[in-house]
């Protein structure tokens, strides 16, 4: 049984190992888990669903590279699955390289879009779009990065311009299609059909959960798994209508618009990763108490 | 030019990686390289064409700056208040006169604190406490039993630990006796279910950032994906 005093003080470095094979075996076995896409992200798509062609929706990015496994691929999923909607993205960004961000989604959900059979609406029972040629200032627009936070977004509501005299690309917005509304009234936050924050930490979401009482536009986001507890209580509150969380809540989004991506592809190496860490976690407890037992017989 | 890139990547994070064994000068090196590299691509990149341009010079001098129909508005001089507010922060380097940086922060931090309790406040405190508030015992729309017994079940859940978990950390009174000690050992039970929950989310984070990593290193750079 002194083996597992041993096991009690094992380097750390050993269990770093086992951790990165039990990421890169799955890898290169191309290991894969089914993936069912929960509760909380299909109320997402569903109300994506429901909304008008031609709706315009606020997408935030709100995180940089090192959150980029964990909301990147949510990211395109969304923008994908709103293109596929006719529904037009407006891309901003309260973290400085959110911009960036938005701009690698666009690409890759713009490709999605581009590669989507005529099968694909019809097995959905949902319209076609007429072209698959997407124009940046007609169908989707990025705004880049914005500082100010709270302040900033607060500003939206009133006047979504002024802060926005041109795009991430520096061209002019204030003659781009995807800004005019039926009414002829002048585009603000509360315009939006809905608000997506990928958010990594603190300016995502919550900033916009802050002002809800004076946008009222439905909000949903996506989060890293270490925000997830966070974000749970805006669910109960119904202050948001749906949340994917992590790498498995992305997986999910990909499971929705029937295209697995590296979100899917995570999800077995995150599962033996886990059950490795659950195996160290058990016998260190076993050794702890194994230790006390032996100190009390003492 | 692309697969530059993703051989500098692999090198950077190979780099990172080996302070896992321990503390390196390749792992300084990485280190300092992306401390550097995010400073200047931030100052450069992003805070000038993203923020400073468009918000200010563009409107400030909008002959030189703006773009489109923006360039024929007239110059809205009032912006040179907050940017002298915005240079004020930079006397923070001088030992001199790095008081006047003060008046920019304690401007800042005023606004800060007002709109965070304000909202917070509206948007976080009272509507959690409106739906703790709840049926003790619910019968389901449909009438079933199963679905009351479950539902009444969570709202007992949730009333019991969000009473104890306040009262733990009520310190006026002894955490002692089968009323005040239990409730608080309740209260514990609950924060510790909570702690859990909020390790096992970090532990899948960070497994989540190694996979993205490990994901480019057998992908994208050793093609064995």
């Amino acid at each position: 049984m002194d083996f597992l005093l041993k096991l009690k003080d094992l380097d750390r470095r050993i269990i770093f190992v086992f951790i990165a094979l039990a990421v890169a075996i799955p890898m290169l076995l191309k290991m894969t888990f089914p993936v069912v896409p929960g509760k909380n992200v299909t109320s997402l798509f569903d109300f994506l669903d429901k909304l008008p062609i031609g709706t315009q929706t606020i997408m935030s990015f709100d995180y940089d590279p090192a959150s980029m496994p964990e909301l990147h691929p949510a990211a395109i999923a969304l923008l994908a699955h709103m293109f596929r909607r006719q529904l037009k993205p407006i891309c901003m960004a309260n973290w400085p390289v959110g911009g960036e961000m938005a701009k690698g989604a666009l690409a890759s959900a713009t490709e999605i879009f581009r590669n989507t059979p005529e099968s694909f609406y019809q097995g959905k029972n949902k319209p076609a779009p007429a072209s698959k040629d997407l124009v940046a200032g007609r169908d989707y627009v990025n705004l880049g990065y914005k500082p100010g936070g709270i302040p900033h977004i607060k500003g939206l509501i009133s006047d979504f311009m002024k802060p926005y005299p041109i795009d991430m690309e520096g061209n002019s917005t204030g003659k781009m299609e995807i800004f005019n509304l039926p009414s002829g009234a002048k585009f603000t936050l509360k315009d939006a059909g809905v608000i997506v924050s990928f958010t990594a930490g603190t300016g995502g979401i919550e900033a916009y959960i802050a002002l809800g009482s004076e946008h009222k536009c439905v909000m949903g986001a996506s989060c890293t798994s270490v925000n997830i507890p966070k974000f749970y209580t805006f669910l109960q509150t119904k202050q948001l209508i749906g949340l994917v969380g992590g790498l498995p809540g992305a997986a999910e989004c990909e499971a929705v618009i029937e295209q697995p991506g590296p979100a899917t592809r995570g999800i077995a190496p995150q599962s033996i990763a886990h059950l490795v860490i659950m195996i160290f976690i058990t016998i260190g407890n076993i050794a702890y108490l194994y230790e006390k037992s032996r100190k009390k017989k003492a | 030019m692309q697969a530059i890139s993703i051989w500098m990547g692999a090198i950077v994070t190979l780099s990172i990686f080996t302070f896992l064994y321990r503390d390196n000068p390749l792992y300084r090196f990485a280190e300092h390289l992306f401390v550097g590299v995010s400073a200047g691509y931030l100052f450069t990149t992003i805070e000038f064409h993203q923020s400073l341009k468009p918000i200010l010079f563009g409107k400030v001098f909008p002959t030189y700056f703006a773009t489109g129909k923006d360039v024929f508005l007239p110059p809205n001089y009032i912006l040179l208040i907050p940017a002298a507010m915005g240079i004020l922060i930079l006397f923070r380097l001088s030992k001199e006169y790095s008081w006047l940086s003060r008046y920019t922060f304690s401007f800042v931090m005023g606004i800060s604190t007002g709109l965070t309790i304000v909202y917070t406040t509206q948007t976080s405190l009272i509507p959690q406490i409106a739906k703790a508030i709840v049926p003790l015992f619910v019968v389901a729309p449909s009438g079933e039993i199963l679905p009351s017994i479950i539902e009444s079940l969570s709202n007992w859940v949730l009333v019991i630990g969000s009473i104890s978990c306040i009262f733990f950390f009520f310190f006026s009174i002894e955490h002692r006796g089968p009323v005040y000690g239990t409730i608080s050992k309740i209260g514990i039970w609950f924060l510790m279910i909570s702690f859990g929950a909020a390790f096992g989310s970090t532990v899948m984070g960070r497994v989540s950032l190694l996979i993205g990593r490990f994901q480019f290193l057998l992908g994208d750079w050793l093609n064995w994906l």
